[in-house]
């Protein structure tokens, strides 16, 4: 009698969001107030500005043939939130120490993102593939 | 090896409606229902640039730039309009491809995909 083969197990991508909203300032801290101004153009403040801010990621893995989910969504929300927490109700040039030096546009902040979450999901065979972050509602930026 | 992208999204009011003008009303009102009509959208564009973070100012495209070219090739001369005047296939797939075509000059390899929303319920992108 033949071994019964064992069941095909789909594999699955899942996105979840986290909002947080955050102060940022295009200032690159290497250069002068006027080199600042001349390079930023209208996009230079003295104080910054703000965003609500929407972080995206998707995690692809085997659907488990027990409970049919690839991963608890609580563990990723978990995750979301804190890897986002430090930057909700934040201003990012000054609170968060990745930024003192680099310019926290969403493009940097995505990379960071993508990076950090990447090495923290630690859940087995459950890999980040891309990271969606938006900066309202007009702009985004997807790192994968 | 990562890759980045930046999508921007601005918003078109123009009119069009979906016509052959080979056919007859009939026979265009039997193909496009109510698209026949002369009507117009908010139609949404989502513009993608790849690229990587300026070590300098920390933009994969200088914001700044994108809106002159998005003003310059699409809001300026579209705006408000009829696009079946420009147009000859004003359709939303006709119209993703023909805009494409159009950011292509002035952004060059660095234009990843346009997508074109034209409600809610329907977007068309090219070329991915």
């Amino acid at each position: 009698m033949s071994e019964t083969p064992p069941l095909q197990t789909p594999t699955v991508t899942i996105a979840r969001k986290v909002h947080f909203s955050s102060g940022h300032r295009y200032f690159n801290p290497q250069l002068s107030d006027d080199q600042n101004k001349k390079l930023f153009g209208k996009h230079y403040s003295t104080h910054g500005h703000g965003h609500n801010f929407t972080l995206e990621g998707f995690f692809k893995g085997p659907v488990d043939p027990e409970s049919g989910i690839v991963v608890n969504l609580s563990e990723i929300d978990e995750l979301l939130k804190k890897v986002s927490d430090p930057f909700d109700h934040h201003f990012i040039n000054t609170d968060v120490p990745y930024f003192k030096k680099i310019i926290p546009t969403t493009e940097n902040i995505a990379s960071y993102f993508f990076g950090v979450l990447k090495k923290e999901m630690s859940h087995p065979g459950v890999e980040l593939v891309k990271i969606r972050l938006y900066e309202g509602d007009s702009f985004w930026v997807d790192v994968e | 090896m990562t890759s980045l992208t930046i999508t921007k999204r601005f918003v078109l009011h123009a009119l069009h409606n979906l016509n052959n003008p080979q056919w007859s009303n009939e026979k265009n009102t039997a193909m496009f229902g109510k698209c026949f009509r002369l009507h117009g959208h908010d139609f949404k564009f989502d513009i993608s640039i790849k690229g990587s973070p300026d070590p300098t100012t920390g933009f994969a495209y200088p914001p700044e730039k994108l809106e002159e070219i998005i003003n310059k090739y699409i809001l300026g001369p579209y705006c408000g309009k009829n696009l079946n005047e420009y147009f000859s296939n004003p359709s939303g797939e006709g119209l993703v491809v023909e805009f494409y075509k159009i950011l292509k000059e002035p952004l060059g390899d660095s234009i990843a995909n346009l997508s074109l929303q034209e409600t809610l319920k329907n977007s068309f992108s090219y070329p991915i």
